[in-house]
C-alpha cells in the first residue's frame, strides 16, 4: 500500500511542479502542456468595443477545437452563425428568415488567418506566426504585436490572457486601436473530451 | 439574337424610365395628415441601431454584416460602422450632415463611390427629406404620396400606404428609379418606428438589395 502510494506521490510529483512552475512562464513549457490537448470545447461572450457605440455590441456562442486542426466557431446570438475549418478549408453558415445559407463575400479571407490562428494558439504555438512578435508576460499574459506596418493600421495588438488552468485561454482581446476592441471572455471549458468529428464539416 | 438582345433591353428599361403620375391634390387636411404620415416614418431625435444586413450583390452571392448607425435627425449627424459578425471592422464613415469622412474602409468596401453610396443608403432609410418645395397628394390609383425635390434635380417620394406598410422611391433626375426601400410584409413597427425587418433595392445591372434586421435601438442623449 506504501509503495503504491509511493508511486502515485512519484507520478503526480512532475505534474505538481508544472502547476508550480506556472504552466504559461515559458514557450516551451506552454507547448509542453498544449501537446497534452487534444480537444478544448468552452462557451464565450464576445464584446465589441467601438467610439460610436453607445454600449458593447454584444455576442455569444460556443466553440469547438479538434487537434491538429479543426475548428468551430459558432455564434448563438445575436445572430446564429457558424464558422467551420476542417482539412484546410473554411466555410461560414448564417441561419437567417429563409433557414441556414453559405456565406462567402468579405471578411472570409481574413477570418481564414484568424481561424488559423485560433487554432495555432489552441496548439500552443503562440509564437509560430512571422507575422506577428509574440511576447509573454508575467500573468500568464502573451502580447502579439504586428511587425508590419501594413498589418499593424488593421490590428494593433492581441492580448492573450491564460488561465490558471493549464491548456486553458480565459480571453483574447483584439485591438485595432484603444478605443477599438474586440474582447472574447471564455468560460465552461472542457479539456479531451471527444468531440464528434461531424460538428466540423455540417452545419449547424 | 441582336434583336432579342434589343427587346430584352428595351423590356429592363422600360420600368426604370417610366415617367412619373402626376399627383393630384388633395384638400389641406388630408394633405396635412399624408404630411405628417410620410414624416412618421424616421426617427426623431439622436439614436443608435445596430442591425443584422444580409447584403445580395448582383453576382447571386449573398453576406451578413453588422451594422451599427448612429445618427441625430435634428443636426444631420451621422456615424456608420459595417463589421462581420465576427467583429472584424470593414467600414466606418462619418457625415457631418454637409460631407462625408472615412475612416476606414476595407476592400472590397474601399471601391470608389462605396462609401458615399452607403452613406446615401442609410440617409435615405433614416433622415425625413427636407419637406421644401413638396408636393403632397395622392397618384391617380388613389396612392397618397409625398414627392420632395432633391438638390441633385432628382426626386424623393414616400407613399405612406395602410396598416403600417409604406414604401420610398429614390429618383435621379431623369426620373428613373434608383433605390426603394419597404418594410418587409408582416413585421410590426418597432421603437422610433423602425420596423423589425426592411428591405432596400437598387436595381438595374450592377444593382444589389439590402435587407436590415434590426438587432436592437438605442436612443442616445448626446451626439
Amino acid at each position: 500500500m506504501l509503495a503504491m502510494g509511493r508511486r502515485k506521490a512519484g507520478w503526480l510529483l512532475p505534474l505538481l511542479a508544472l502547476f508550480c512552475l506556472g504552466w504559461a512562464d515559458s514557450w516551451e513549457s506552454l507547448r509542453a502542456t498544449a501537446a497534452t490537448v487534444t480537444s478544448v470545447q468552452a462557451h464565450f461572450v464576445q464584446e465589441k468595443h467601438l467610439p460610436i457605440l453607445a454600449k458593447p455590441l454584444v455576442s455569444r456562442g460556443v466553440f469547438y477545437y479538434q487537434a491538429p486542426g479543426s475548428l468551430r466557431w459558432e455564434y448563438r446570438e445575436p445572430v446564429q452563425s457558424v464558422m467551420v475549418m476542417h482539412a484546410g478549408r473554411i466555410r461560414r453558415f448564417v441561419n437567417g428568415p429563409s433557414g441556414w445559407t453559405e456565406e462567402q463575400g468579405a471578411g472570409l479571407a481574413a477570418m481564414q488567418v484568424v481561424m488559423e490562428e485560433i487554432s495555432q494558439w489552441l496548439a500552443g504555438r503562440f509564437d509560430a506566426n512571422p507575422m506577428f512578435q509574440a511576447r509573454l508576460e508575467p500573468g500568464r499574459r502573451i502580447i502579439l504585436t504586428p511587425k508590419e506596418e501594413a498589418m499593424r493600421r488593421v490590428i494593433q495588438r492581441i492580448e492573450l490572457d491564460l488561465a490558471d488552468q493549464p491548456g486553458v485561454m480565459q480571453r483574447v482581446t483584439i485591438y485595432e486601436n484603444e478605443n477599438a476592441f474586440t474582447r472574447m471572455a471564455f468560460d465552461h471549458t472542457v479539456l479531451n473530451a471527444r468531440i464528434d468529428e461531424a460538428l466540423f464539416r455540417s452545419v449547424p | 439574337m441582336k434583336r432579342l438582345f434589343i427587346i430584352l433591353l428595351l423590356v429592363t428599361m422600360l420600368p426604370a424610365c417610366g415617367r412619373l403620375p402626376q399627383i393630384r391634390e388633395t384638400d389641406p387636411a388630408t394633405a396635412q395628415r399624408t404630411a405628417a404620415d410620410c414624416a412618421t416614418l424616421f426617427p426623431k431625435g439622436a439614436w443608435q441601431f445596430v442591425h443584422a444586413i444580409q447584403f445580395f450583390p448582383p453576382d447571386g452571392s449573398n453576406q451578413t454584416l453588422m451594422g451599427v448607425v448612429r445618427l441625430n435627425s435634428e443636426t444631420g449627424q451621422l456615424q456608420i460602422a459595417m463589421m462581420t459578425i465576427e467583429g472584424l471592422v470593414l467600414f466606418m464613415a462619418e457625415h457631418d450632415g454637409v460631407t462625408t469622412t472615412i475612416q476606414r474602409a476595407v476592400a472590397p468596401l474601399d471601391r470608389p463611390g462605396m462609401a458615399q453610396g452607403m452613406v446615401d443608403d442609410i440617409r435615405l432609410i433614416f433622415f425625413a427629406p427636407d419637406p421644401s418645395g413638396a408636393e403632397i397628394g395622392h397618384t391617380p390609383e388613389q396612392e397618397r404620396v409625398c414627392r420632395y425635390p432633391l438638390p441633385d434635380g432628382g426626386l424623393e417620394e414616400i407613399r405612406p400606404g395602410a396598416h403600417g406598410a409604406w414604401e420610398i422611391r429614390r429618383y435621379n433626375p431623369f426620373h428613373r428609379l434608383r433605390r426603394s426601400v419597404t418594410p418587409l410584409a408582416g413585421e410590426n413597427a418597432l421603437t422610433a418606428g423602425i420596423p423589425a425587418r426592411v428591405e432596400l433595392i437598387a436595381p438595374g445591372l450592377a444593382g444589389y438589395r439590402l435587407v436590415m434586421n434590426l438587432v436592437e435601438a438605442t436612443p442616445i442623449e448626446h451626439y
